[in-house]
């Protein structure tokens, strides 16, 4: 591809089994706001190049800014190659030639991201909270991407808002995301602020929880966030590391029957949806738990190779990793499954979700922005003070109804772009502060 | 390329601006990583650009890593186009002069080679695997920091630094029970700071205690005097003293990702705890992996108490956040690189020590647990509610060190620790850690540790 030939020529003259090419040229605007203000405007213009070269079984990765005079990195780079030992896990980047004849293409979406944060800000201001804080981005890159056989130039980017409202020591928070195929109206963003703002009210009465099983409605956020932290189970990398509760798992129950957890690239009502990876492999909608069985673990041509598999297009060269993942909706509405709870709690986010131990999943996490006791179907108070303190697997196994709504979450590093819906789970381990 | 346009862009900026900045940072980086027995891989990175930060109705921050002075100029005019937005507008704008300042410690970066620093990497996954460890990872990197700050009030820093650091997990597996530990290690200068560690014995010791921890009983929850190693004592002070006393976090900045602080909104000073405890965040110690002489805005650093005998005293500014208290700022604005804002952050965070030795502290405890370490944690985003999962831990029984215990719980909330503290040792140990902030999150390199500490009457599940 022409916007790399300068590394391309310089490459190709090293003698290398492989090479992966990727210039990223970014373009990202950003308004954040805290207290009753726009605290600052921050823009992004970038330009680097990600390079991956390999020699038989050694493999060596660069990153470098200076794109148009990259004679002396790449000399640096492929030296340090040479000197490397083999990497005997690492079975190789595709080889496959691809068209891309299908790939969309699109331009930076036209958002006035000042207007939208007043909208957002003023919204929850005027809900009642007593102080407010987020962001707006606007993000938007352009990636030229090229190996030995394949060269492919792509868009990446969307909007996210986040907003968050105080009320006393309550909070409330709404988070989205909004891909090329989005559109965010101002009754949206106003919707965004005012239901932020009604959880923080909710939450600005509390008392003290107790520690115990519960049965917990757990909303897309929180959903989102324990995904987001289990997903690298899912990768082949860490498979097989020995660092996933998944191991030997293919084919089996991981999950509940009524789980239906898909990785959803192609998806552009998402932010984070991309459409080749970064091996060059065009990406799929790809089945990861169907009915609960565990259908595949996330491949690169590498792991894939070593697994006796296909790549399922999530290259990570060496760590495969989802991009926007997607638990289906169910058939129940939100309403109904809280009208059916007799006594469990209703959260709506978490945040600092750790591992004491990968192997078997065993976690815990911080909820936040809106902890509810429910009794009988109605939402009957709020609590402070308490930790999911469970295991990823039984969380899983656990979950019986899963709702028809669906909402775009993300949070900051918590929550990656995904789509989520609300789902119940029985028995969850809860824990509190003495 | 060492931000030869910055005085130009400078110039540029302060025409258009009542004040302006711009900042330079070169950021050179390699690393290589072993699993399982297994050479992974190796990286080199060279990355560079610069950030003009321009005040007008409001703040505006434009990154740019172009090296070309009008695709510079044209990121300038979009900072300066949005700077006339009405919006918060308070900075602090003075100068610390023109001063220039070098760490690269006496091994150097440079002058250590990827074979040794692979060897080194191969010899630790080895000895893991002979003490039992089934899941191994072990990483290695170094980074060199060219950076140079300039203001439209004189100020001309220029700063050059290295930082090395290694990390590894280790896991081991046996009947279906797992048990999992990391170790993380680094320091501002050179690769002599390895030669200081005895990094062998402690792995050895690391995965012998976790392996022994597989077979041992867990501990009837109740209430109980603790004592905690510098490990859980220095994660203990930068999550509940440093970032609470983040200033921009007490004023909401951070509300909508980090969080705010369990200080926002109260009269200060405020009673946190008992008279044996003060809490230091202190970027001039030497050595130390977040160790820097100026800080990203250009102000020189300075140790500072956190807390000081029980209650909370000086807060850690940036420039802006030092703005909206009305103070000067004590050179906490940091920034992990040229396309990010530095914000108000810690660097080397410790309780301070006191006058017990670590015998005495054991002495002093008719029954009750040594928790030397920790494995999982996490705290609430007001810094309040807290988790430390101990790794290797012990029973006391009349003043001495018994038999070992599994996972002990200290889940407490930040008053309660510190109120809880009534003595504390002559000893420190320090350990490295990243750091997340701000959006984009940026990771600073952070060094966590301190003395071992007595609590009294804690509720241990």
């Amino acid at each position: 591809m022409e916007f790399n030939e300068n590394i391309l020529k310089i490459l190709r003259k090293k003698d290398l089994s492989e090479y992966v090419v990727a210039t990223s040229v970014t373009d990202t605007d950003q308004v954040r706001f805290s207290a009753d203000s726009k605290d600052l405007f921050n823009h992004w213009s970038e330009k680097s190049a990600a390079i991956f070269i390999s020699r038989g079984k050694k493999i060596f990765s660069t990153t470098i800014s200076n794109v148009e005079m990259p004679e002396h990195e790449i000399d640096k780079a492929v030296s340090i190659l040479n000197t490397l030992p083999e990497n005997t896990n690492y079975m190789g980047i595709s080889d496959k030639k691809h068209s891309y004849g299908s790939l969309r293409k699109f331009k930076k979406i036209n958002a006035d991201i000042d207007e939208m944060a007043s909208t957002v800000l003023n919204s929850a201001l005027n809900a009642g909270s007593d102080r407010v804080a987020g962001l707006v981005y606007n993000e938007f890159s352009t990636i030229y991407l090229d190996t030995q056989i394949n060269e492919v130039e792509y868009s990446e980017g969307g909007l996210h808002i986040l907003v968050r409202s105080f009320i006393g020591e309550g909070t409330g928070q709404e988070s989205s995301h909004l891909g090329f195929d989005s559109k965010s109206t101002s009754k949206d963003l106003e919707k965004m602020g005012r239901e932020a703002s009604e959880t923080a009210k909710l939450g600005s009465k509390f008392s003290e929880g107790k520690p115990g099983k519960y049965d917990v409605l757990m909303s897309p956020y929180l959903v989102g966030n324990l995904i987001t932290y289990g997903s690298s189970l899912f990768s082949a990398y860490n498979v097989d590391a020995g660092m996933s509760c998944f191991e030997n798992k293919v084919g089996q129950k991981v999950a509940s029957g009524i789980v239906n957890l898909i990785d959803d690239p192609l998806n552009f009502k998402g932010d984070a949806a991309v459409q080749v990876d970064e091996e060059a492999t065009p990406t799929k909608r790809l089945q990861m738990i169907e009915n609960g069985v565990l259908k595949t673990y996330l491949h690169s041509t590498s792991t894939a190779r070593k697994f006796g598999a296909e790549t399922t297009g999530n290259a990570g060269i060496i760590s495969p990793h989802p991009w926007q993942l997607n638990m289906l909706p169910g058939k129940e509405s939100f309403d109904s499954i809280l009208q059916e709870m007799k006594k469990g709690l209703y959260v709506r986010n978490a945040w600092y979700t750790r591992f004491q131990d990968y192997r078997n999943g065993i976690f815990s996490t911080v909820p936040r922005d809106g902890i509810f006791t429910v009794e009988d179907g109605e939402i009957t108070g709020s609590i402070r003070g308490i930790r999911i303190s469970d295991e990823i697997p039984r969380i899983l196994m656990n979950i019986d109804q899963v709702s028809k709504e669906q909402m775009n979450v993300k949070w900051w590093q918590e929550i990656h772009s995904s789509f989520m819906p609300y789902v119940h789970v029985r028995d969850v381990s809860i824990s509190k502060s003495f | 390329m060492s931000g030869e346009l910055c005085e130009k862009l400078l110039d540029a900026a302060e025409k258009k601006s009542r004040y302006a900045e711009v900042r330079f940072m070169e950021l050179e980086g390699s690393g290589a990583a072993y699993r399982n027995g297994s050479f992974e891989g190796a990286a080199y990175s060279k990355y560079s650009g610069y950030s003009v930060r321009v005040l007008n109705n409001s703040l505006a921050i434009s990154f740019s890593n172009s090296e070309n002075y009008e695709e510079l100029l044209k990121a300038l005019d979009i900072a300066v186009r949005r700077s006339m937005v009405p919006g918060k507008s308070r900075i602090v704008t003075k100068s610390d002069g023109r001063k220039e300042w070098v760490v690269s410690g006496s091994k150097k970066v440079d002058n250590v080679s990827l074979d040794d620093k692979i060897s080194m990497l191969r010899d630790n996954d080895s000895l893991m695997e002979t003490l039992g460890a089934g899941v191994r990872m072990n990483y290695i990197s170094d980074r060199k920091v060219k950076q140079v700050f300039m203001n439209s009030e004189g100020s001309q820093i220029r700063g050059e630094f290295s930082r090395i650091s290694y990390f590894y997990f280790a896991g081991i597996l046996d009947s279906g029970e797992f048990e999992q530990s990391t170790g993380e290690f680094g320091s501002t200068g050179g690769y002599e700071y390895f030669d200081t560690l005895n990094l062998r014995d402690r792995i050895t010791d690391d995965i012998g205690a976790i392996k022994k921890a597989m077979h041992a009983n867990h501990m009837k929850p109740g209430k109980m005097d603790v004592v905690i190693g510098p490990e859980i004592s220095g994660i203990v002070a930068h999550e509940s003293a440093g970032h609470p006393t983040e200033y921009d976090r007490i004023v909401g900045r951070e509300g909508a990702l980090a969080g705010e602080s369990f200080l926002t909104g109260k009269k200060l000073p405020m009673k946190i705890g008992s008279g044996a405890v003060s809490v230091i965040d202190d970027p001039s110690m030497k050595g130390s992996y977040g160790f820097y002489v100026y800080d990203d805005e250009g102000i020189r650093s300075r140790k500072r108490y956190l807390y000081r005998k029980g209650y909370t005293d000086e807060f850690i500014h940036n420039r802006e956040s030092a703005a909206r208290q009305g103070v000067e700022p004590n050179g906490g604005g940091r920034s992990s690189s040229w396309n990010m804002e530095p914000l108000p952050r810690m660097s080397t965070t410790y309780i301070e020590p006191g006058d017990y030795s670590f015998e005495e502290l054991v002495e002093g405890v008719k029954e009750g647990v040594y928790i030397k370490n920790f494995t999982e944690w996490n705290i609430d985003d007001i810094r309040f509610n807290e988790k430390y999962v101990g790794k290797e831990a012990y029973r006391i029984s009349n003043g001495k060190i018994a038999e070992q215990i599994r996972r002990p719980v200290i889940e407490t909330n930040t008053i309660k620790f510190y109120s809880a503290i009534d003595a504390v040792a002559r000893d420190m140990e320090f350990f490295a850690g990243q750091c997340g902030k701000g959006d984009p999150e940026q990771g600073v390199d952070v060094w966590m540790g301190g003395p071992h500490a007595r609590l009294r009457d804690l509720y241990i599940q």
